[in-house]
């Protein structure tokens, strides 16, 4: 079914599939790509929401009962409760963190309307917002990030730095609680012992943390932007750190170092922060460039694939305009050939390709074919002309014998008579008799001359009203001893009310004679019966002219009967087997019709059939 | 003379009835008798003539053309001399038939004088032959009438052997040679040695081995 399917059709067709596989595969690219896009996004979004969590640490951990006393230009209470519920809204339903933040944002409501009382509040805030961070680190696939250093610094900025903070806060206020009631639970005692190593360790997790995340960085780009800022966080929490211990080593020196205390404690905080706020950044950058890195790639593989699609589509045009165009006109071409034999027809086009060569060689064949046609034609003629010669000689040599004959009689006559006159005593019966011989023989002689004349009268192309009853009369004197010295039997039965018809006399009389000729022939190896040429003319259908030659002769085989018109097919000993093809074209050429049937019991008639006068035909 | 004219005959054989006739009516008017046949089986049915006589031939027979019939005779070992008429000669025709032995090879329209010359020729050729066929057949009978030593004799004197030899050869005496010898010059009617030794020659004697 598809090898039938036209070439233009089979390539629109491999066209279409090839542009729906490349649409397939560059579907599931993007598609793949706008996941990753997608993923990274989610995890910027997640990274913003952390920022704000940061604000509210650095606000919230700047206050008391954090810190000694509220920075003097402090963001208030309410704007950091709407930066958290514009986060939240912005960051939407992407992140199941709604009720976290909800709760956060109540606590600080709860906490802003108590400030700097309400210990357990102020622990709330902490425990919360860190409860934040770590959902939106899960949430927004911070936790799931495919690199290493943006992993590991997700780690930092959601989980470690919260933790550090939180830490940091809870010692605060430990120390705060410690300074005011001065009675701390053994409990709170304990807990304080536990927080400094707590902190401890988690500085050194976080600097494990940020050395797995420069390690994930091949370019350094990390550590050159947060290694600053972690070293400022490393030594304000040691120093921190330091403080503490002093502090926890001599209790009663506390208050008097307070302010001092206070102060380290902020450089902690805003190290920490600092080191947030940097590490995040980084973080934004990373995952930004992420995505410009996914977007650039997915637009050059569409340009690619877009490329390449235009190009394959180029391909097939040309390979139709090329290939399929010419070939089709080549078909056509060739199929115009066969339809309408005019071999001069040729394809215009001109190429050095293949297609080109075959155009040309088609071209080349064609004109072959055109001379070839050409050659055969005018052999056609050539022959034509030679059977015509070779008929002429035959009918010049039976002309020059039929007037020998009678001649060479009155010449032998005429000296006959001269000798008897010569004698003393003439016998005058002879030569009454040899004068008699002579005028016999000299109108049998001019009979003949006057029989050719008739065949040569005119020139032969021309179509003359004649009579065939008269024509046939000439030929049959021409034949007449032919006839007698093969002892044929000739009988005659010339319709004599036949119409006149319109024909070339010396074409119609070689047919005639070849007819006639051809009957003797037929019938010159009988001996077992008599040779009878009967030759009849007769009206068919009432206006057509119809002249048969009939013989007793060997008759043709039934198989032969249609081949005997085709040239060169002759069933004689000697012969070009032209005679009757010649005659049949001469007979169509007459717009009649020339065939032969076999005769009952024996031989074969020939039927000449010429259209009447066309003005009788009413 | 006029008997011994009409002795000969001439036979013409062409398939066109008025040169036939014509011819006839020439050979009549000098003497001569003329039979005329439309084809060579006409003529090979009336029989072999026993007086001179020649055939006028066409050479476009139908159903057999007159040089064949002049081969056909030939084989037949009927020997007849044949002049040829045609309408239309060509030279290798004419060697052809001159060669096969034809007295001479006319093309139509020929002159009387020719033709008569030509039948005359042939006619003279053929009471030659006949003579000549005559003489031979005398010589033959009379050698027929040797006896056997006799007919020996005459093949070893016409060799040229003198009497001597002949006797030693057949184991005579020279005298009775000498007998036999007289006998054989007179019964063949011979008057010298070469007389008898043409004889020989004409009959194809030779010695004996």
């Amino acid at each position: 079914m598809f090898k039938d399917l036209r070439t233009s059709t089979k390539l629109v067709l491999l066209c279409g599939v090839f542009i729906a596989l490349v649409g397939a595969t560059t579907y599931s690219l993007v598609t793949e790509k706008l996941i990753a896009i997608e993923f990274a996004r989610k995890e910027l979004g997640g990274s913003r929401y952390l920022a704000t969590v940061r604000e509210v640490y650095a606000a919230v951990l700047a206050r008391p009962p954090f810190a000694a006393a509220p920075p003097s230009p402090s963001a208030s209470m309410d704007d950091l409760r709407k930066a958290l519920a514009t986060a939240q809204k912005n960051a939407g339903a992407a992140l199941q963190t709604s009720e976290i933040a909800q709760a956060l944002v109540e606590t600080l409501g709860l906490w802003s309307r108590n400030p700097g009382s309400d210990i357990n509040h102020a622990s709330d805030v902490l425990a919360r917002a860190r409860q934040l961070a770590s959902r939106i680190a899960d949430d927004s696939n911070l936790a799931l990030d495919p690199d290493l250093d943006s992993f590991h610094v997700q780690d930092l900025v959601a989980r470690k730095l919260p933790a550090f903070l939180g830490q940091l806060g809870e010692v605060q206020t430990l120390l705060h609680g410690a300074a005011t009631a001065r009675s701390l639970s053994n409990e709170q005692k304990l807990r304080a012992q536990i927080l400094e190593p707590l902190l401890r360790s988690t500085t050194d997790e976080m600097e494990a943390t940020l050395a797995a995340a420069y390690r994930g960085n091949p370019d350094g780009s990390l550590k050159r932007a947060v290694d600053g800022a972690f070293a400022a966080m490393m030594s304000s929490a040691g120093a921190y750190l330091g403080g503490l211990g002093a502090t926890s080593a001599g209790g009663d020196a506390a208050g008097r170092d307070a302010a001092a205390a206070d102060h380290l404690y902020r450089d902690a905080l805003n190290g920490a922060v600092g080191l947030w706020q940097v590490a995040q950044s980084e973080l934004d950058r990373l995952l930004q460039r992420r995505i410009d890195g996914l977007l650039e790639r997915m637009r050059l593989t569409l340009a690619l694939i877009g490329a390449l699609a235009a190009l394959s589509i180029v391909i097939a045009v040309m390979t139709h305009r090329h290939i399929v165009g010419p070939l089709e006109r080549l078909e056509k071409v060739a199929s115009a050939v066969s339809e309408t034999k005019d071999y001069s027809l040729r394809i215009d086009y001109t190429s050095r390709n293949e297609i080109g060569q075959l155009a040309a060689a088609f071209n080349d064949m064609l004109a072959e074919l055109a001379a070839a046609r050409a050659r055969e034609r005018l052999e056609q003629s050539e022959l034509a002309r030679n059977a015509r010669l070779t008929t002429m000689g035959a009918l010049t040599a039976s002309i020059a014998h039929e007037v020998n004959q009678p001649l060479s009689a009155i010449v032998t006559n005429g000296g006959v008579g001269l000798g008897w006159l010569a004698k003393a005593q003439p016998n005058l019966d002879e030569v009454r008799a040899a004068l008699k011989s002579i005028v016999d023989d000299g109108r049998r002689a001019s009979e003949v001359i006057v029989s050719v004349r008739g065949m040569f009268r005119k020139d032969g192309r021309e179509r003359l009203p004649i009579g065939v009853n008269d024509l046939m009369r000439q030929v049959l004197a021409l034949v007449h001893s032919e006839l007698e010295s093969q002892r044929v039997l000739l009988q005659t039965e010339l319709f004599e009310d036949i119409p006149e018809i319109t024909a070339d006399p010396v074409q119609l009389q070689q047919v005639f004679l070849n007819l006639i000729v051809n009957a003797v022939e037929a019938m010159n190896s009988l001996t077992d019966r008599g040779r009878l040429l009967l030759v009849k003319s007769q009206l068919h259908e009432g206006r057509d002219v119809l002249v048969s030659v009939a013989d007793s002769g060997t008759g043709i085989e039934a198989g032969n009967m249609d081949r005997i018109f085709e040239s060169f097919f002759t069933t004689k000993s000697q012969g070009m087997g032209m005679g009757l093809s010649i005659c049949r074209s001469v007979i169509e050429a007459h717009s009649g019709r020339l065939w032969a049937s076999a005769r009952d019991p024996h031989g074969t008639v020939f039927y000449v059939q010429l259209p009447g006068p066309s003005s009788s035909r009413g | 003379m006029m008997t011994e004219e009409s002795e000969e005959i001439v036979f013409v054989v062409d398939d066109d009835s008025s040169v036939r006739e014509s011819l006839g009516r020439l050979f009549r008017m000098v003497g001569l008798r003329a039979q005329g046949f439309a084809s060579a089986a006409e003529f090979l049915k009336s029989g072999p003539s026993n007086v001179a006589s020649c055939l006028v031939l066409d050479i476009r027979l139908h159903g057999m053309s007159g040089l064949d019939f002049q081969s056909e005779l030939a084989k037949a070992n009927i020997q007849i001399p044949i002049v040829f008429i045609t309408g239309h000669g060509d030279i290798p025709m004419s060697v052809r038939a001159m060669k096969a032995g034809a007295v001479e090879f006319l093309t139509k329209p020929f002159r009387d004088q020719d033709m008569l010359d030509a039948v005359r020729l042939a006619l003279d050729r053929d009471r030659k032959r006949r003579d000549e066929e005559k003489a031979t057949s005398d010589l033959k009978r009379r050698f027929e009438d040797l006896s056997r030593r006799e007919q020996e004799i005459m093949a070893l004197v016409t060799a040229g052997l003198m009497n001597k030899q002949i006797a030693g050869e057949l184991q005579l005496s020279e005298v009775t040679v000498k007998v036999h010898r007289g006998h054989v010059m007179q019964k063949m009617g011979a008057r010298t040695l070469p007389d008898l030794v043409r004889m020989a020659d004409i009959l194809g004697i030779r010695r004996p081995k």
